[in-house]
């Protein structure tokens, strides 16, 4: 049945602990989603990825049921990693707190292909490099 | 569990969307959440305080700071404006449940969630049914008119029922609780089968039910086994690339019930439908759905 969007909701949600609480809660609260049938089916699936943060991406319908699918790990985590950091600049402007190559950069942009709001590889690569800018890493090469 | 959170909010660009949710996670120290209206395309990067916090100047002079910094790094970050609004204390655990209301046809037929009780009418059929993944619980128009449609062509005598594109399983289950035998449900998705299963068990009508992983796509043009009441619920592509096995199903004195498709659609299916025999008995529009019954011309 074609069912009218009305709407994306992205959240990063420990593997196997979706809880009716923030963001989970409000952010599905407001536009109707069962919140307990999400966290339920959420944990079900990603039982065995406790610990890890997991990026959903889920869409509400108009009659307020819904279909999530699970993403790869954020960009800003993927550039952390990368950077060997445990977090990004507070003062970014200032203070550089790491590093990347251009290599893990397509790294991560090949990772983040399908997830990127991008429709060409360069773009994808601005789109990495301006967020790896924004944390305080600066890209090398 | 009713907490009170203050929202605290920024509409961005699709591409400043992730540097802009790191920079809210960095500054409140929460990790963000991301709304995006499918049309507008405009995401609202969202964190939730706690109600006794509030966004301190510091705060706001960093996200502004933030936001000129990610400007600089090459990322388009749109017109922006940090927001904060107070929501309401909700029990979230049990909030969303006001969406989910029962519904009645006629008195015939009641679909409800688990956790609501409603009296029931005598002869009424009860169906139970709790929202989950994708798959309707009959709150959209299209299913409603099903459900109608469903109570609308029992007759007294014996009628048999295929539901194609089931999900849930809701018209097959209501089928079964409304004397429809024998009942055989389809869907293509493995997951929608597993479900209707699940709701065919709860509502204990699984000894009458026939539930099949099938796709309309697949389906012989001859059929071996034809049914008075034929119901499809799916795309209206769908409905008419496979219009002539649809209606290959329907008993000659049978109906074939279609649904999910949009009132600018519905005269390109009907069309397909009756240029291969059969006539407009019924139709209806809700909102921007227009659904239709057919029966075989005479």
């Amino acid at each position: 049945m074609a069912k009218k969007e009305i709407g994306l909701i992205k959240l990063q949600i420990p593997g196997g602990d979706a809880k009716p609480a923030p963001p989970v809660g409000p952010a599905l609260g407001q536009l109707g989603v069962p919140i307990m049938p999400f966290c339920k089916e959420f944990n079900a699936k990603t039982k065995n990825m406790v610990g890890t943060i997991i990026p959903v991406v889920i869409t509400v319908y108009q009659d307020k049921s819904f279909t999530f699918i699970l993403k790869s790990p954020p960009a800003a985590e993927l550039l952390k990693k990368a950077a060997g950091i445990a977090s990004g600049s507070g003062t970014p402007n200032k203070d550089k707190v790491g590093r990347v190559t251009k290599a893990q950069l397509l790294e991560i942009v090949k990772t983040k292909q399908d997830d990127l709001n991008a429709f060409d590889d360069e773009k994808a690569i601005r789109i990495i490099a301006g967020t790896a800018r924004s944390m305080g890493i600066e890209v090398l090469g | 569990m009713k907490t009170a959170f203050r929202q605290v909010t920024l509409a961005t660009t699709l591409e400043a969307e992730a540097a802009v949710g790191e920079l809210l996670h960095a500054v409140f120290g929460i990790a963000p959440s991301v709304f995006t209206h499918p049309e507008l395309r405009v995401p609202v990067v969202s964190v939730y305080l706690d109600e006794k916090k509030s966004v301190t100047p510091a705060q706001r002079q960093a996200v502004a700071e933030g936001m000129e910094w990610i400007a600089e790094c090459g990322l388009t970050i749109g017109d922006w404006k940090l927001e904060v609004k107070r929501l309401r204390r909700e029990d979230w655990v049990d909030s969303w449940k006001r969406h989910f209301q029962p519904i009645r046809i006629g008195e015939k037929l009641l679909v409800r969630p688990s956790w609501r009780k409603d009296p029931v009418a005598p002869g009424q059929a009860v169906v139970v049914l709790d929202p989950g993944l994708s798959f309707g619980t009959g709150q959209h128009a299209t299913t409603k008119f099903c459900l109608r449609q469903l109570v609308a062509q029992r007759l007294s005598r014996k009628q048999s029922l295929l539901d194609v594109g089931t999900g849930s399983g809701i018209l097959a289950i209501a089928g079964v609780k409304l004397g429809y035998r024998p009942v055989k449900a389809i869907d293509f998705d493995s997951e929608a089968v597993r479900v209707a299963r699940a709701n065919a068990k709860r509502n204990r009508v699984t000894a009458h039910l026939e539930l099949k992983l099938g796709d309309v796509t697949k389906l012989s043009y001859r059929a071996r086994v034809k049914y008075d009441v034929v119901c499809a619920n799916l795309f209206y592509d769908l409905l008419i690339a496979n219009a002539h096995q649809l209606i290959a199903r329907v008993k000659p004195e049978g109906v074939l019930v279609l649904a999910g498709i949009l009132e600018t659609q519905f005269a390109e299916v009907r069309a397909a439908v009756e240029g291969q025999g059969m006539v407009l008995k019924k139709t209806t529009r809700q909102g921007e759905w227009q659904s239709g019954t057919f029966i075989h011309a005479a």
